[in-house]
């Protein structure tokens, strides 16, 4: 809704005052782009929501069920959402809003969803989960403002092939381990294994993404 | 029977549950008990499958794939069902992982529970007598109530332990209860584990601990006395001896009293408490 109001204010506010000629179609592209970003991070983010709101974290491990079928229950609504929301993106804006890179996309969606899950499942409250958020930030600024020949070109992995997989398996291996680490342990405890095993990765897969994204 | 071997497990640095070793049998009731962060509440919730052991195993005489939890009736401290389910709901819910009936809320509607108010609408009494049916409905192998029952007045605190001694006949469970407050289920406790900070410090049968932990009050006891602690008690010298065996001539008779249970427990987390 926020969205909906605020894009034609700053239209309008741009074509009195700046005078840049930016048409409100590139403004709802681009801030569409923009909501899908959030969308995506929100949407992993609240993945355990439910579980905290409850205090029903501990039951809901306590029960007899597989990670598999948790990740089935929690994961795949919300990847249906973040799916269907890029597709209506794609109708708005062909060749894929303000990401034209598929590898940079998925890699960026990984880390999204990725840093989501971590400060969902921390609440957000240790200095790894503050660090986290430092990054996200950083890197949606570099996305949005930094220019592009500040970046030294194209990213330099390899083939075709390895640009198709590598994001892909960068998703599978970080949803499945986030929530065999992360988010199938008490709070507490996410923390604490997040801070050992997670940060490091999750940091370094920011920058390839902006590399990506803007390169 | 579950079989606990060299189970170990650290929040970050701290070590709370150090090289712990325990065997219970089918059928058994166990208090775990001891001072603050001895890692009793840990214990339960590696039990009950919320935290992984860093090492050590737990064996539960399952064969090989059979989901440990399947057997397990956790009731934690925090009461962590879903507070936005009413308590039909919830029994539903539950019942949907085990593949029976939904539990049977009586007890819960004798103590004035609407199944149909949501859980984070009732009184704290109330919602432990809601979790409770809930996690007995499922004919457990293995019961683990953390110290929640406390919080209960003594009425429903009743229903609720007559819930449970129908489960233990029914069932024949073996049951864990973290527990602080001992003269209330010495009756229907078998066994005391006293978890220190070095890990197990007494694992002893109800009977046995009592007839072998002795109140002595004497200015002093001679040495070969095992006295567990020391305690000025109205100007006199009170020592906690514990085992105590009787050997004729070593201390008078009428120095030395029996002790109930919340004594003898009193005096171990004192001693806890001095050492550390």
């Amino acid at each position: 809704m926020a969205f909906l109001l605020v894009l034609p204010l700053v239209y309008i506010l741009d074509s009195e005052t700046m005078h840049t000629g930016t048409t409100l179609w590139e403004y709802l592209v681009g801030g569409y782009a923009i909501l899908w970003l959030v969308a995506t991070g929100f949407t992993s983010w609240r993945m355990f929501f439910r579980e905290r709101r409850d205090g029903a974290h501990e039951y809901l491990l306590s029960l007899p069920a597989g990670s598999a079928g948790l990740l089935a229950a929690k994961a795949g609504p919300r990847l249906i959402v973040i799916v269907a929301l890029h597709l209506a993106g794609s109708l708005l804006s062909p060749g894929g809003l303000w990401f034209y890179d598929t590898m940079g996309l998925l890699t960026f969606t990984s880390f999204v969803l990725g840093c989501g899950l971590a400060l969902g499942a921390m609440r957000g409250g240790g200095w790894s989960s503050r660090l986290m958020m430092l990054v996200m930030g950083t890197s949606v600024f570099v996305l949005a403002a930094v220019p592009e020949e500040f970046f030294p070109g194209p990213f330099p992995w390899g083939s075709d092939l390895i640009k198709l997989l590598l994001p892909v398996g960068v998703l599978v291996v970080m949803t499945a381990w986030s929530f065999s680490r992360l988010d199938l342990g008490p709070p507490e405890e996410a923390e604490t294994s997040f801070t050992k095993l997670g940060l490091l990765p999750m940091v370094a897969l920011a920058w390839p993404a902006v590399t990506l994204l803007v390169g | 029977m579950i079989e606990i071997n060299d189970l170990e497990f650290s929040y970050g640095s701290r070590r709370v549950v150090k090289n712990l070793n325990l065997r219970i049998d089918a059928g058994e009731t166990v208090m775990v008990t001891g001072p603050n962060a001895t890692g009793k509440t840990t214990l339960l919730r590696l039990l009950a499958g919320v935290l992984r052991p860093h090492a050590g195993r737990i064996d539960y005489g399952l064969p090989p794939g059979v989901d440990p939890r399947s057997g397990i009736a956790y009731l934690p401290e925090t009461l962590s069902i879903y507070e936005s389910m009413s308590s039909r709901e919830a029994a539903a819910f539950h019942a949907g992982f085990f593949d029976t009936a939904p539990a049977d809320l009586s007890l819960a509607i004798s103590a004035g529970v609407d199944p149909t108010t949501r859980i984070r609408d009732l009184s704290v009494g109330q919602r432990v007598l809601v979790h409770l049916s809930i996690v007995l409905s499922t004919e457990p192998r293995l019961v683990l109530i953390d110290e929640v029952l406390h919080s209960v007045d003594p009425f429903l605190r009743g229903l609720a332990f007559e819930k449970l001694i129908e489960v233990m006949d029914s069932c024949r469970p073996a049951i864990l209860m973290v527990n602080l407050n001992f003269h209330e289920i010495e009756n229907i406790v078998d066994r005391v584990v006293f978890l220190g900070a070095e890990g197990v410090r007494l694992d002893e049968g109800i009977e046995r601990l009592k007839a072998g932990t002795r109140s002595v009050f004497m200015e002093a006891v001679p040495p070969e006395c095992p006295v567990l602690v020391t305690q000025q008690l109205l100007g006199e010298s009170r020592h906690i001896v514990y085992p105590y065996e009787p050997i004729p001539g070593q201390l008078p008779e009428e120095c030395v009293h029996g002790m109930d249970l919340t004594e003898i427990l009193t005096a171990f987390m004192g001693d806890e408490y001095s050492a550390s």
